[in-house]
């Protein structure tokens, strides 16, 4: 946003500047009440436990009779500052609501004093969405980040205490190091072989399927289906197609003289099992970005490299290749980041197991969260885990903006 | 004259109060107006008709509730929306949970605790018998109820047992000799037909072989293990060497339930180890070919020790509910465990009879004569444990299991890998 000239700084009338200052007042009242409940509630600050205390005896009688929440309390002590538990209660329940409303006011009022009126306008229509993104997106990442220095466990959310860095100390120098080096170079070498399928897989049948025939019309139909059939609905199917008894990828490979692994139960091939449903999700949908980008390549460029000699397997490699880095790229980077997050698949075939052989990051942390109830050490690896996607992502757009051209 | 009518004014007045009283008891409980009531429950479609059979009965005994039952999957799914319920503040009015989960559950404080309902409706909770009390108590409050219960057995194919003169074997000490006769092999050396198999999925199905010989995984002081211990390493390698004999195997990981029931149906084992719940399920799917029996697991190498553990589900009642709400849960609460419907669900299903007071009456002797086999199992009902309480259970009977598996069916050295378990089961009883 440009620094406003002194002309246009004028053109600020005697209304923008009353709803300035009004806003400005209205944004400090909802700034210092919701950061007092945050600090009653999430923080569970100690000078301010014996009233919370009372907010939630009073929740607890109310929800037990379905009646309002009823009495007052002295906020200060000596009669200072009595306000009724009920509003005492909604401003803890939505202290982040009512913080973000307070900047938002803040923010207007700063903008009203300091900008046009057609400006304005334009910033009432981006803020809702801001907004939006501010209360589901970022504030539950910060509040990831509060609760790990918590003990908070999820069979009993509230109250919490802080106890600072307790659960790091765990990850990084005591028992959790282990599980967690381990489910990183498993979730790793997943996230390799998705990677690896999704882009030579996806390549090698957009350059099959490149041909404009009926038949191939219809095999592109049939190898992006799988996108659509749900992933728990696909996991159970292959629960039973690579079942070491029944199977019939087992049944397949013995009327070739092949004895096959049980394919989920033995730790040496319980992660393969997994990529084979993978494989058959995400190489469908390789294929359909792939062949877009091919046709958008001008054939101007095969037809100059013909004339010059080149055959398929240079316009396809001095050509075709660099022509679709972007796409790649954008495939790359996508899958990278959904692949280190995978969970369902590994839930429903094998919860991590056998042993921990498939015990990818998202499972481990759901097991801290929902079998052993360790929400505070769950929120610890989700934060350092969030720092690793983010610096591997940063990595990885910082050097494809530096390698890849972008031919338009 | 006078005399007489003060006595008998005060003996009206007494008898007043006596009421009075007993008024004021339930009043607090009692359901006064219509109210629309929800049921978390793991009932898959084939209980069905069972299921809205017995709400229908309800509904006409309690016309002012409206219960509305809702499937919500497994219990472990159970488990992870009812933790999300509860954190909300927006709960179902009565759960079904696993009665692994009430040790959990208690030590959280998330379970309306039943006393005061239980004294102001005089139900009588002894009529349970004082494992099934125990196994759904926390710190002696009783925060839930029995509901279908169930208990580890041994599925054995009774025709093949009359055939070939096999005898279940009742302690530990026997299982080598009954393995050795119920075992077949192929030309090649292969097994032909397995003597048994154990459910490694679930801790729960093999974990009393070890109990029942003194080996607990969480000791009673709650910090320590004895799972590499003398006797443990004994069990565990006598299994080992069934294992690697060929007499036996570990079903371990995913289908692994499925796997062996299929095995046993197609004659591929002899007996297996699971939950008596499925009786039913066994005896349909064997299409006749053989009749089944359902024998007690085997007890301790003394003889003496013949303990079992309680499984299957238990119905609580979330504290944070609302009055109204727990009030007529408590009602449907009472329906489920009555003598009456416990029965219902034992015939048409595998689960126990709870109510102790069934036994000898016309309805429980003619469950028996449709399924005789049960005779073996409930006869031995007071053998039934509760779990073990100790909150980090779970997790270290889970630790326990995949050690187990490769132990058998990695091949694993037996003690080094119950060294190395009991150093991590240590850790997380410390960390707890």
């Amino acid at each position: 946003m440009s620094i406003q000239t002194h002309n246009e700084k004028q053109n600020i009338t005697k209304p923008a500047k009353i709803g300035s200052v009004v806003l400005f007042i209205l944004s400090l009242i909802c700034i210092v009440v919701s950061t007092y409940g945050y600090m009653m509630g999430d923080l569970n600050w100690e000078s301010l436990q014996p009233l919370a205390k009372k907010v939630y005896a009073a929740r607890k009688e109310a929800r037990s009779f379905e009646t309002p929440i009823t009495g007052t309390i002295d906020l200060f002590g000596e009669g200072r500052g009595t306000v009724p538990i009920a509003l005492v209660s909604v401003v803890m329940n939505n202290a982040v609501l009512i913080f973000l409303v307070g900047i938002t006011f803040l923010f207007n009022a700063i903008m009203l004093r300091t900008q046009s009126w057609e400006r304005m306008e334009d910033l009432f229509t981006v803020q809702p969405a801001v907004f939006f993104f501010l209360l589901f997106v970022y504030y539950p990442i910060i509040d990831l980040l509060r609760i790990s220095f918590t003990d908070m466990r999820m069979l009993v959310p509230d109250p919490q205490s802080f106890v600072g860095l307790k659960n790091y100390e765990w990850l990084f120098l005591k028992s959790g190091w282990s599980i967690f080096s381990e489910s990183l170079l498993i979730t790793i070498r997943y996230t390799f072989w998705e990677i690896f399928i999704t882009l030579v897989g996806g390549m090698l049948l957009a350059l099959l399927f490149n041909r404009m025939t009926r038949l191939f019309h219809a095999m592109r139909t049939i190898v992006f289906m799988p996108k659509y059939i749900a992933v728990s609905t696909s996991a159970i199917v292959f629960i039973w197609i690579l079942n070491g008894s029944y199977g019939i990828l087992n049944y397949l490979l013995s009327l070739v003289g092949i004895k096959g692994p049980n394919w989920l139960v033995d730790a040496n091939t319980a992660l393969t099992g997994i990529l084979f449903l993978t494989a058959w999700r995400v190489v469908g949908y390789a294929t359909i970005i792939y062949l877009s980008a091919m046709q958008g390549i001008s054939k101007d460029y095969y037809e100059a490299a013909a004339i010059d000699g080149a055959d398929a397997v240079h316009r396809f490699r001095y050509i075709t290749l660099p022509m679709l880095a972007p796409t790649t790229v954008f495939l790359f980077v996508t899958t990278f980041i959904a692949s280190m997050k995978v969970f369902q698949s590994v839930d429903v075939m094998t919860q991590g197991g056998p042993g921990t052989a498939t015990n990818v990051m998202v499972q481990w942390i759901y097991n801290l969260s929902f079998r052993d109830f360790r929400a505070a050490r769950a929120a610890a690896v989700s934060v350092v885990f969030f720092m690793i996607l983010l610096v591997c992502t940063a990595a990885t757009m910082r050097y494809t903006n530096r390698s890849v051209n972008y031919d338009s | 004259m006078m005399k007489k009518t003060i006595t008998m004014m005060l003996a009206a007045i007494m008898m007043l109060s006596v009421v009075g009283i007993a008024t004021t008891q339930t009043s607090k409980y009692d359901v006064t107006q219509p109210i629309t009531i929800t049921w978390w429950h793991a009932h898959e479609d084939q209980w069905n008709q069972y299921l809205n059979y017995m709400v229908e009965q309800f509904h006409k005994q309690n016309p002012l509730i409206t219960v509305k039952p809702v499937y919500i999957g497994a219990y472990a799914e159970i488990n992870t929306q009812l933790i999300a319920a509860v954190a909300s503040g927006d709960v179902p009015a009565l759960c079904t949970a696993n009665t692994s989960y009430p040790a959990s559950y208690g030590a959280a404080g998330i379970c309306e605790i039943l006393d005061p309902y239980i004294k102001a409706y005089g139900f009588d909770i002894a009529d349970f018998g004082e494992g099934l009390i125990a196994s759904t108590s926390y710190e002696g409050k009783q925060i839930c109820l029995p509901y279908l219960i169930s208990t580890q057995v041994m599925y054995y194919n009774k025709t093949m047992a009359d055939a070939e003169g096999i005898t279940m074997p009742k302690t530990f000490n026997e299982m080598e000799a009954f393995l050795k006769k119920a075992t077949i092999f192929n030309k090649d050396g292969s097994t032909a037909r397995y003597g048994a198999v154990f459910g490694g999925w679930d801790y729960w199905y093999y974990e009393m072989l070890y109990k029942n010989n003194g080996v607990e995984v969480v000791c009673k002081d709650g910090l320590t293990t004895d799972v590499n211990s003398k006797i443990s390493v004994e069990i565990t390698s006598k299994i080992k060497e069934w294992i690697d004999k060929g007499y036996a195997y570990y079903a371990y990981g995913t289908g692994a339930s499925a796997n062996m029931r299929q095995l046993f149906w197609d004659g591929g084992a002899f007996s297996v180890f699971h939950t008596s719940s499925l009786y039913d399920t066994y005896v349909q799917q064997t299409k006749g070919a053989f009749e089944v029996g359902m024998a007690w697991l085997p007890g301790g190498m003394d003889g003496k020790s013949f303990k079992s553990e309680v499984g299957g589900a238990a119905i609580l009642i979330p504290a944070v509910a609302s009055q109204r709400q727990k009030n007529a849960a408590w009602q449907f609460m009472m329906f489920m465990a009555s003598p009456e419907i416990n029965l219902y669900w034992a015939d048409k299903t595998g689960y126990f009879p709870t109510r102790q007071s069934v036994i000898g009456t016309r309805e429980y002797e003619k469950y028996l004569e449709r399924k005789p086999a049960m005779s073996n199992v409930v006869s031995m009902s007071s053998w039934i444990n509760p779990r073990n309480q100790h909150p980090a259970y779970d997790t270290v009977a889970n630790e326990w299991r995949h050690a187990l598996a490769r132990i058998f069916n990695e091949g694993a050295p037996v003690k080094a890998t119950l060294d190395d378990l009991a150093k991590t089961i240590t850790e997380i009883l410390e960390d707890f």
